[in-house]
């Protein structure tokens, strides 16, 4: 507890701190000038006084140091401020934060669960059917970028098997079999690639394990194959896996932003994308400092996870102690 | 163009019951009661006419029993079927559709409603549109809008003054549908009538019936209030065609209710895009604030209110997702057919014609598809209708004529001589685009083959060059566009030609916001390559043309003050402005002459005014499900009216 107190202190703290003047002076680095993009069009002129009215609006008339100290005053408050949609920024992220954890909750569920079978399958019938196939897997997973992989999934299961709607999302509380139906390739697409990333580490995780010299012990001792691989094999294998998920919990929060665009997927990777568009500052600082936060709080629970692993890891202690 | 599926009902009962599929329930359920039916016969048939008192009663005793073996065996006909209903439920499903299908004939049958077309209609429905991602409460709020991704929901909540089948000129090629207003008649729409009782003043007595959505009844005053708006920077965005068509106007006032006076700034010929494109808003949503959408988002009380038949549900906008229409059903146009139109914001072309094939949505909203395929697929599906091809939006080359040395017109036409138009259109555009040049698309009035022709004259180019003292050494500077695939092809095919004439061309890439600032700013360089359209497809065409015609800003400006613009009319090659800004108006009225030679002069001009050159035609597509019928199509939206989805 003290170990988890004293992370959130010294590392979420900071980090977060550190990531928000990042975000806040990158995204006013993004060349172009959001009052000219939200009322400007292609063929027209902007009147100056009107640009200058929504400027001091938006308070983007002020000097760049006032305005992030108001934007940082305002979060502690629970307000992200005025998004350029005309909408609170709070109100954007509650519409979609819901969707984005459904996403990449079932993508981690698929990427974890495929992931760790297809490895420990391969690595178990090396140069065997499951070892090829994997590999085919992992090959299309890897090698096919996700945007196209995502349009793939949709021309074959919803245009022409017409098992999958193409678009939209329905909430899990609201109807849960229809809600998976909208989830299935979106979730696919995100958590395949998870799957095929997380299979790689296993199988050659595994296969480094079961070449060392205590499990030709265990074999030696007339245990079966299946025991080997559960009892003595598989617990020490998966500490590098562990760290590989860490890893590709990060890919699925970035992963969302194409696939939440290809499959129309309303949640945070969509608004993001959408607000970089329109140069929507305040959107895309609070989205940005979001993910940052879960991914600081998803690399302590790596850490966490790491001592119920492996008895020799204690966490908070020095090397020399 | 294929022809679409259209209901067909036939009142002819033996026909009726063809189609009708024989399940073993209705086969059960006949047999019982043909059973009743020919017990009731023989008994009524059989019997004697005699007033015999036993034998009526011993008939009536046998007709009884009769009946009850009758019933009971129409009760243990409906038990099997009920056993059989548990055991067939996608067949009861099927029926049951084919119950509420003709169900919902029948109700359509019974309202006794016929489309333009002879179809009953039907009523009910959502009717599922996608939307661009960029759309926000920001951008589309009454006339503010400024292109036709944001004016397709305002043009299902708001009315006009007229409609006027000008603006539908260049709707006349490769559409699914004709003109819907081909003799150039000005319609009216929330005005009764209008009179001219001298060339700038213009008298439009309103409808007395029409009503807000907040149930206040429109008024002269709304009328006045609209039009004076528009002129107004600060509420229709500065930059928005609505607001450059109000610079014509000199006032609109509200003589009584029904009667408002719009005084026009110089003597014109009637404006018909100016009362078939500035739409009637509420004051109270309509008012002199920065952007008027961002205050109705700020304030939960206010939503954005029309005249028309759909209102905006204001706590359904979620710029993530979309939103909603709900029908009106209290305004002078009547309920609309259907019961609900939804708006999915797509990010991605591609996702919205994958949609489309699904039947996820029912219509697209002209969002042009990057993929050709897409349109074939949709082109050749038995499930959708619509139509593909050019259209009038063109990608355009926009020159600064007060930058040395384009300031010199043969500079630009030298330039404009050394793009090979027509490789780029097919290496980057696909089959669906043209590489031509006129205003007016292929099958339209004012369509010359010759003159649509893409003009690539190295020679020519470079002569015109030297003529206007750009020759070797000199330094042009252009702005592209890289999400534009096509715009930097384009400019290192040009800087390869210029490069042969030993002339520099630097080129800029430009994100697309910064696009925006540098044309407002009018610091592009010479020229830009591939930001905005030239004519957007569903845009009030000719309006446009009268925008550029008469204000013509942004490319050209007094001492490098981009808020100091030259006017068209007072630029240098303009030396026939007032014959041109009469083509266009006798364009727009209809009464031009239909000759060759009319054309070909308006063309000429139009090359010679515009500072813009078209690439190509965009590639344009508008497709719909076939349960989708659009009875009257209108120039920018589907008639939000007469619109009706068939029932399934």
């Amino acid at each position: 507890m003290t170990y988890v107190l004293r992370r959130l202190v010294t590392q979420l703290i900071p980090v977060l701190f550190l990531a928000s003047i990042l975000i806040f002076a990158s995204v006013r680095l993004i060349p172009g000038d959001p009052v000219a993009g939200a009322i400007g069009d292609a063929m027209g002129n902007t009147d100056p006084e009107v640009y200058q009215k929504l400027k001091e609006e938006l308070g983007l008339n002020k000097p760049m140091y006032e305005q992030y100290w108001i934007w940082l005053g305002r979060i502690f408050s629970g307000d992200f401020g005025q998004s350029l949609t005309g909408l609170p920024v709070t109100k954007i992220l509650w519409n979609a934060i819901p969707a984005s954890v459904e996403l990449a909750g079932l993508a981690i569920i698929i990427g974890f669960t495929l992931g760790l079978t297809m490895g420990v399958l391969a690595a178990v019938n090396r140069g065997g059917f499951f070892d090829w196939f994997a590999a085919l897997w992992t090959g299309w997973n890897i090698g096919v970028p996700s945007f196209v992989a995502g349009l793939v999934y949709l021309i074959v299961f919803s245009v022409w098997l017409d098992l999958t709607p193409v678009s939209g999302r329905v909430p899990l509380t609201e109807d849960p079999l229809e809600a998976l139906k909208h989830l299935a390739l979106p979730a696919l697409a995100l958590g395949g690639i998870v799957a095929a990333n997380i299979s790689r580490f296993t199988r050659q995780s595994l296969l480094d394990t079961l070449s060392e010299d205590y499990i030709r012990t265990a074999r030696s001792k007339g245990l079966s194959n299946g025991a080997v691989i559960v009892r003595h094999a598989l617990r020490p294998s998966l500490i590098p896996v562990v760290t590989i998920m860490g890893l590709e919990l990060a890919s699925i929060l970035s992963g969302t932003l194409v696939i939440e665009t290809v499959f129309t997927w309303p949640g945070l990777g969509r608004a993001l994308i959408n607000a970089v568009n329109n140069r929507d500052y305040t959107v895309i600082q609070a989205t940005t400092i979001l993910l940052v936060f879960v991914f600081v709080v998803v690399n302590l629970i790596v850490d966490l996870v790491y001592v119920g692993l492996d008895p020799r890891i204690r966490i908070g202690q020095s090397a020399e102690s | 163009m294929r022809e679409r599926n259209r209901i067909i009902v036939e009142r002819n009962y033996w026909s009726r019951m063809k189609r009708q599929r024989l399940s073993r329930r209705n086969l059960l359920r006949a047999s019982a009661r043909a059973g009743v039916g020919a017990a009731g016969l023989a008994l009524v048939g059989c019997g004697d006419d005699d007033d015999d008192q036993p034998a009526i009663a011993q008939a009536q005793q046998q007709q009884a029993q009769q009946q009850q073996q009758a019933m009971q065996q129409e009760q243990q006909a409906e038990q099997q079927a009920v056993q059989q209903e548990q055991q067939e439920q996608p067949a009861q499903q099927a029926e049951q559709q084919q119950q509420q299908q003709q169900a919902a004939v029948a109700q359509a049958q019974q309202s006794d409603r016929t489309d333009s077309q002879g179809n009953v209609i039907q009523t009910g429905g959502v009717f599922k549109r996608a939307a661009a991602s960029q759309l926000t409460l920001i951008r589309f709020p009454w006339n503010s809008a400024g292109n036709n991704g944001t004016i397709d929901p305002t043009g299902y909540m708001y009315n006009c003054l007229t409609q006027y089948g000008g603006v539908q000129l260049t709707e006349t090629a490769n559409r699914f549908w004709e003109y819907s207003n081909p003799d150039w008649e000005i319609k009216p729409d929330v005005a009764a009538s209008w009179e001219t009782p001298d060339n700038q003043t213009w008298v439009f007595n309103i409808k007395p019936n029409v009503v807000f959505h907040d149930g206040r009844a429109f008024v002269a005053a709304d009328a006045a209030h609209s039009y004076e708006a528009i002129r107004d920077p600060g509420v229709s965005g500065g930059g928005s065609p609505a607001h450059n068509l109000g610079k014509v106007i000199a006032g609109a006032e509200a003589i009584d209710d029904v009667t408002m006076r719009l005084d026009l700034a110089e003597p014109r010929g009637f404006t018909g895009a100016l009362t078939a494109y500035v739409r009637m808003g509420h004051p109270e949503t309509t008012g002199s604030t920065t952007a008027p959408a961002l205050d109705v988002a700020r304030n939960e009380e206010a939503v954005l209110i029309g005249t028309g038949p759909w209102r905006f549900d204001t706590d359904s906008y979620d710029p993530n997702t979309g939103w909603r229409l709900a029908p009106f059903s209290e305004g002078h146009m009547g309920a609309p057919n259907m019961d609900e139109i939804t708006y999915t914001i797509f990010s991605d072309a591609d996702a919205i014609g994958i949609a489309l094939e699904a039947g996820d949505i029912d219509s697209h909203n002209g969002i042009p598809f990057n993929n050709p395929e897409t349109i074939d697929r949709l082109t050749a599906s038995d499930e959708h209708w619509g139509w593909a091809g050019t259209s009038l939006g063109g990608q355009i080359f926009r020159f600064a004529i007060d930058v040395e040395p384009t300031t010199d017109p043969r500079a630009r036409h030298g330039v404009w001589r050394m793009v090979d138009q027509e490789r780029v259109v097919r290496d980057y555009f696909g089959p669906y685009d043209d590489a031509g040049r006129l205003f007016f698309q292929r099958g339209s009035q004012g369509y010359l083959e010759d003159l649509d022709r893409p003009n690539y004259d190295p020679a020519e180019g470079a002569k015109l060059l030297d003529a206007a003292g750009v020759g070797a050494g000199s330094v042009l500077t252009a702005s592209t566009l890289p999400i534009r695939p096509y715009a930097p092809a384009l400019a290192q095919l040009l800087q390869a030609e210029l490069s042969t004439l030993d002339i520099e061309l630097e080129l800029e890439p430009t994100e697309y916001n910064v696009m925006i600032e540098k044309q407002q700013a009018g610091d592009f360089g010479n020229f830009l390559i591939g930001f905005g359209n030239w004519i957007r497809p569903e845009s009030a065409a000719l309006a446009m043309v009268m925008q550029d015609a008469l204000h013509g800003e942004g490319n050209a400006k007094r001492g490098g003050d981009a808020s100091n613009p030259i006017p068209v009319r007072e630029r240098p090659y303009m030396d026939n402005y007032f014959d041109w800004l009469d083509m266009i108006v006798d364009v727009q009225t209809g009464n031009h002459e239909d000759s060759e030679a009319y054309w070909r002069s308006f063309n000429e001009k139009f090359h010679e005014v515009m500072f813009a050159q078209a690439i190509a035609r965009q590639r344009g597509a508008e497709f719909y499900t076939n349960r989708v019928h659009v009875p009257d199509p209108g120039p920018t939206t589907p008639n939000p009216q007469t619109i009706w989805l068939e029932q399934t």
